[in-house]
């Protein structure tokens, strides 16, 4: 069913969310990752990497009705779909296979 | 309504740049990320961060879609706009142009208004631009000008970094070479023209047969000089017409070449005649050979020299082969010690470093015109756009797309912008011909400045660009989120209306800066141009004539004494004359710029080796020469009539020679070394005069060395003539005795003292002028910005004051609310403008006199200029401020 691996970002993201509770909107997922990686993140690249993962079906989005007074129309919250979390443990089987049991590198300290 | 403030210009910006499917969720999630980070961190840090974001998500969204299709969910189907076919939108532009047309003619007050402040931007820059274009970017009218390099000697043993050639080291340059496919040298001269009734002094420039062939210059008939016709033994009596020439006293007739015309009493046959063109070609009447003699002297740096590199050879080669050149000559010869070369490429040729200054000057002056006027035309459209508002809302109610409501915006200030751009043409022609009436004379080629195809290009590209980007801001404010409450409330319901007023107030500041900049620069000239009249010239100038005169060229030594004789004839015969004080010759008159001059030294005072050589001019005199220039004589005497060039070497110095020479001690009787490492004499002086001022008055007082002008042969004479009344009633005078004494003499170049310092100074004048008129028009715009701003927020607070004054203010505060409000937006300029032009003003320093570019005064007064304007400008709004009548502002509510 995987027709590509996951890119690194994206894999990023959809940790994020399933952090955030498999449910959240864009700008807490850049949070998120802003803190567990330590580096500035693009809210734009998020943007963009959010919905493609919808348009591959590993999320789907819901749209949020705005409060009054807020204008706009209100942001788009988004979720883990079950592909999308069967699609995180495909890379993380990929990964742990990859990887072994050994340390084949050795952990800066 | 105020939980979401995103910073309102990074908004709009971006609204502008994301494409129309996702730009509201792109707007939303970024709106949520700063919520966020104004929680985190402050709202500074998340307006920073916001900015940021601005221009990476446009882009990376963009490149987002271009490379893996649309962003939208798959369920949901797209919402595009309908495209329209091309004749379609050709219809809905034609349909905008004629709004936008009707909504000018509706407004004419602000139609006006706006497309003057556009023109009077546009036309500046387009006169400037083409002044600038031909004077400055027009190529020389040579083939391959990057080829063409201007040479010379250097001493730097004598601190000299550039001086003429000398005539031998030409040759001999010329002759050991390997970089120059042809190399030449000029040198000027005079010659008179025999004519029916005055005869006419022509201008010679002397050229080697190598320099119109370094030029390229095809001629126009005949042909160029060929080689060897600047051997001595060659035909001597030939003659190349300029263009200027060929066209005014030989009414472009082409069979002049190969006819005989008389100059000098004899008779030179005409080879070619020059295409017109500046530099060189415009530099003489005539064209005569530049012979080259068996001993040419090493030691008088008479002669200009050019070159053409050979194809390939870059100045830095040519620089170190010359040098080899030169120091091979610098060991072979003694009076060539020290000898280097420099070489300069030929950009320097047609403008001079201060008019290439000046005029960057002047256009970076008129850009700043143009900025203002685009804020000025911003800050009214905005205001216009808060007006119509509702107009806007209820289009898009009735289902225009944003696309189509801000075609419509940018069709009416192109629109603007067109029409702008055509008056400011109009101003453009008009502003060029004054500026050729004003010709202060030492322009080159601004008789040719011409409006042409590429000015109004760039002018009409410059005008729609200024006049659409000024139009998009104010269209994107369209306030699609609450169309509602924009159609319901109107202009009230403009979200952040403080924040409109915020912007127009910053652009007034920049405004007010923009213009204090240019005031400054004006100012900092005016004030040069004051301290130049002031300085001490050292020379008096009321009621004295300079006027040269030609005698025959004198041909043996027999000849030079005659000549000699005749000019002290005619200064007897001018002294005599009733309404003559004084009369005296000098061999060049006043101010003339470029001269003759020679290395001095004191016999009895060693100076060190390596020491530089100063350098002086010296001028040739008739006694008298001091007096009729109302100079004084500082010590010793002015020369006599027993005073004879060489018989023996007697000199008056200028004082400043005393002073370096014998600091402290009496220079009289003392032995002078004159032509210091040239042809070295050494001579008596007699006396000292007072320093003055005569080659420039923006240079110090010259070195100068006077020579009694009895006994030499120098031709032409320049005679100095001190009157009682009007100097130059007495010309006609002047020529019945010249027809008597010498009928063949013509006079030349016939002008007053104060003419000559008015003609010295004219280029300055000119950018001075110029620079204060643009500053003038700046001030007047920014004064306009100010008083629209204040006037526009007064009548939006008519509720707010009438209120006020309900509740008891008093008529003086709410003076001092309005004025408050506009001079806080003034104030802010003015440092900026302080600031700016501190900065700036280093780009002009070369083109001051006398002050320094941080003038402290010029400042202030700029400062307290726009500050009192700004306040009247403010004062108006204020004073229709108070006279709101309360009930009727309750009213109205």
């Amino acid at each position: 069913m995987s027709r590509t691996a996951l890119g690194e970002f994206e894999h990023h993201v959809m940790l994020a969310l399933v952090r955030l509770g498999g449910r959240s909107r864009g700008a807490p997922i850049v949070l998120e990752l802003e803190t567990a990686t330590r580096r500035p993140v693009s809210p734009a690249a998020v943007f963009v990497a959010l919905r493609r993962l919808e348009q591959r079906g590993y999320a789907r989005s819901s749209k949020r009705e705005a409060r009054p007074g807020e204008g706009g129309r209100g942001s788009r919250e988004f979720q883990i779909t079950a592909a999308g979390k069967a699609k995180l443990a495909e890379s993380r089987r990929t990964f742990e296979r990859l990887w072994g049991t050994g340390n084949p590198v050795a952990e800066p300290s | 309504m105020t939980s979401v403030g995103t910073p309102r210009f990074s908004t709009a910006v971006l609204r502008a740049l994301l494409p129309n499917a996702v730009r509201d969720e792109a707007l939303d999630e970024l709106r949520d990320g700063y919520v966020l980070r104004v929680a985190q961190h402050g709202r500074a840090a998340a307006n920073r961060w916001y900015r940021r974001q601005v221009p990476a998500f446009a882009i990376r969204v963009r490149v987002a879609i271009f490379t893996g299709g649309p962003l939208a969910p798959p369920s949901e189907p797209q919402v595009r706009e309908p495209s329209l076919s091309g004749s379609e939108r050709m219809t809905t532009i034609l349909a905008d142009l004629r709004y936008g047309a009707r909504a000018m003619v509706r407004n004419p007050a602000f139609s006006v208004i706006a497309v003057l402040t556009l023109a009077l931007g546009i036309g500046a820059n387009a006169a400037i631009f083409s002044v600038v274009r031909t004077v400055l970017l027009r190529p020389l009218p040579f083939p391959e000008p990057d080829r063409l390099v201007q040479v010379w000697e250097s001493r730097l043993d004598r601190g000299w970094n550039q001086s003429s050639f000398t005539h031998a080291n030409f040759w001999d340059v010329q002759d050991m070479n390997r970089s120059f496919s042809a190399m030449g040298a000029i040198t000027y001269g005079s010659i008179n023209l025999a004519a029916k009734d005055n005869p006419e002094l022509l201008s010679v420039a002397y050229v080697t047969a190598g320099f119109l062939r370094a030029l390229g210059v095809t001629p126009v008939a005949g042909r160029v000089f060929a080689d060897g016709e600047d051997r001595v033994g060659a035909d001597q009596r030939i003659v190349i017409l300029s263009h200027r020439l060929w066209t005014t006293q030989f009414g472009g007739d082409r069979s002049i070449v190969g006819r005989d015309v008389t100059l000098g009493g004899q008779a030179y046959r005409v080879i070619g005649v020059l295409p017109p063109g500046t530099p060189w070609l415009d530099s003489g009447d005539l064209f005569m050979p530049l012979r080259r003699g068996p001993n040419e002297d090493r030691g008088s740096f008479e002669l200009t020299a050019i070159g053409r590199l050979a194809r390939g050879v870059t100045i830095t080669a040519a620089r170190s082969d010359l040098n080899r050149v030169a120091s091979q000559l610098a060991s072979q010869y003694p009076e060539a010690k020290g000898m280097g070369v420099t070489i300069q490429p030929s950009e320097g040729w047609v403008a001079s470093d201060s008019l290439r200054r000046a005029l960057w000057v002047l256009m970076s002056a008129v850009g700043f015109l143009l900025l203002i006027a685009c804020v000025n035309l911003a800050n009214m459209l905005l205001a216009r756009s808060t007006g119509r508002i509702r107009e806007r809302a209820m289009r898009a109610a009735l289902g225009a797309t944003r696309s189509r409501v801000v075609q419509t915006a940018v069709a009416e200030s192109a629109l603007l912008g067109v029409l702008g751009a055509a008056i400011g043409l109009a101003l453009a022609f008009g502003v060029v011909r004054l500026l050729r009436a004003f010709d202060p004379g030492d322009i080159p080629r601004l008789a040719d400045v011409s409006i042409d195809g590429p000015v109004l290009a760039i002018t009409l590209g410059a005008a729609l660009v200024t006049s659409i980007v000024t139009g998009l801001a104010p269209a994107l404010r369209t306030p699609y989120h609450d169309i509602v409450g924009a159609l319901r409330e109107g202009e009230r319901s403009v979200v952040g209306n403080r924040r409109t007023v915020g912007l127009r107030g910053a652009l007034v500041s920049v405004e007010v800066a923009l213009s204090l900049m240019l005031l400054v620069g004006a100012g900092l000239l005016v004030r040069s141009f004051g301290a130049i009249l002031d300085v001490d010239r050292g020379f008096e100038t009321e009621n004295r004539v300079l006027f040269n005169v030609t005698f025959p060229n004198p041909q043996n030594d027999a000849d030079a004494q005659r000549l000699s004789v005749l000019r002290t004839q005619l200064q007897a015969r001018l002294e005599a004359l009733p309404q003559v004080k004084d009369a005296a010759a000098v061999s060049i008159g006043l101010l003339r710029g470029t001269g003759t001059g020679m290395g001095f030294a004191a016999q009895d005072k060693p100076s060190p080796a390596n020491d530089a050589v100063p350098w002086a001019a010296w001028r040739l005199i008739t006694p008298n020469y001091f007096k009729t220039l109302g100079v004084p004589i500082l010590a010793g005497r002015d020369f006599n009539a027993q005073d004879v060039i060489g018989k023996p070497w007697r000199v008056v110095i200028s004082h400043r020679i005393a002073e370096r020479l014998w600091p402290g001690e009496s220079a009289i009787g003392r032995q002078i070394i004159l032509w210091k490492g040239q042809n070295e004499g050494v001579a008596e002086v007699v006396g000292i005069a007072g320093d003055m001022r005569d080659w420039d008055l923006a240079d110090l007082p010259s070195f100068t060395v006077y020579i009694p002008f009895n006994g030499g042969g120098w031709n032409p004479a320049t005679f100095v003539v001190h009157t009682t009344a009007a100097p130059t009633t007495l010309i006609p005078t002047v020529r019945s005795i010249l027809a008597e004494l010498a009928p063949s003499s013509p006079i030349s170049n016939v002008r007053t003292v104060d003419q000559l310092v008015g003609e010295s100074v004219a280029a300055r004048r000119f950018t001075m002028l110029l620079l204060a008129a643009l500053a003038g028009v700046a001030l007047l715009l920014a004064l306009a910005g100010v008083y629209g701003v204040l006037s526009y927020s007064v009548s939006r607070r008519r509720t707010e004051i009438g209120m006020r004054m309900a509740l008891g203010a008093s008529r003086s505060s709410v003076l001092r609310l309005v004025v408050s409000q506009g001079m806080r937006a003034v104030i802010i300029g003015l440092i900026a403008g302080v600031l700016g032009a501190l900065g700036l003003s280093r780009y002009m320093a070369s083109l001051l006199f006398g002050v320094t570019r941080l003038d402290a005064p010029t400042y202030a007064g700029v400062a307290m200029l726009l500050t009192v304007a700004a306040v009247l400008a403010c004062y108006l709004p204020a004073r229709d401020a108070m006279k709101v009548d309360v009930l009727t502002a309750l009213r109205e509510e």
